[in-house]
């Protein structure tokens, strides 16, 4: 069951790193981009249309995530001790607190998306999808690696 | 609903009591895995295995917020909220990450 969850959390996760992605590169855009080019396309998006999608994606992927933690303290993180690779674990505990990051900031981002009009706090906007999305990259990336990280090791 | 319950203020106080909450150790309660249980209270070791506070620090930060996000908006000027510079949705991350890392740095000691 932990692994039909974990393939779960994997999959919201993934993509909630395109709908964060998306919306992270459009709201930088000064101005309508050509799109002539793949980035250009992928950033021409309507921003403010992802907001709901993503705190849905968060939510789920972080409920799923803290339903499988027991599981990885009680198996992944005692193999890892024992293996002595504490830099690992330092390396997941860290991806806890920050996944809490982003938990901590979905209401004012919604609130800025959703409550404002997106000609008013353009930096605050910008500020929030940043970090958001940095965090889910952060997460999505090292919680990959830690994943696997007895076939690395 | 800005009127009875600030947004704002609840992503910013759940940051900030999360921080503190991790920093000084004030988790709501911990879970112990090996057992499946809930306590207000830290157990020994060796009966119940290792105890998560992880949880307890979200809910205290969660539990922080929501009063506070129900408070604030009545107790200060709405214009100190709507000025909310910001570069505090900068800091307080920071911040998260800077307690997270305190908490977390014995892993890097050997």
């Amino acid at each position: 069951m932990d692994v039909v969850l974990l393939i779960c959390h994997g999959l919201t996760a993934m993509a909630l790193v395109g709908a964060i992605t998306h919306q992270g590169l459009s709201v930088w855009r000064d101005k309508p981009a050509p799109t002539r080019l793949f980035v250009d396309k992928f950033r021409a998006v309507p921003g403010a249309g992802y907001a709901n999608a993503v705190v849905v994606l968060y939510i789920t992927t972080f409920a799923l995530g803290a339903y499988i933690y027991p599981a990885y303290v009680m198996d992944a993180k005692r193999a890892l001790f024992e293996l002595g690779m504490r830099k690992a674990i330092f390396v997941f505990q860290m991806k806890e607190h920050i996944a809490v990051i982003g938990l901590s900031l979905l209401a004012a981002y919604w609130y800025f998306w959703r409550q404002v009009p997106l000609i008013e706090h353009m930096a605050t906007r910008r500020m929030l999808t940043t970090v958001l999305m940095a965090t889910v990259w952060w997460n999505l990336v090292i919680g990959h690696i830690l994943n696997n990280i007895r076939g690395i090791a | 609903m800005s009127r009875y319950f600030s947004l704002r203020i609840f992503s910013l106080a759940f940051g900030i009591v999360y921080t503190l909450a991790v920093v000084y150790k004030w988790p709501l309660f911990y879970y112990f895995p090996a057992v499946k249980q809930f306590s207000l209270h830290d157990l020994p070791l060796a009966t119940f295995g290792p105890g998560m506070s992880w949880f307890g620090w979200i809910a205290t930060g969660a539990l922080a917020a929501a009063i506070a996000a129900v408070l604030f908006p009545k107790l200060l000027p709405k214009r100190w909220i709507d000025q909310m510079p910001p570069g505090v949705f900068w800091l307080v991350p920071l911040a998260m990450l800077a307690g997270g890392f305190f908490r977390e740095q014995e892993w890097l000691l050997k």
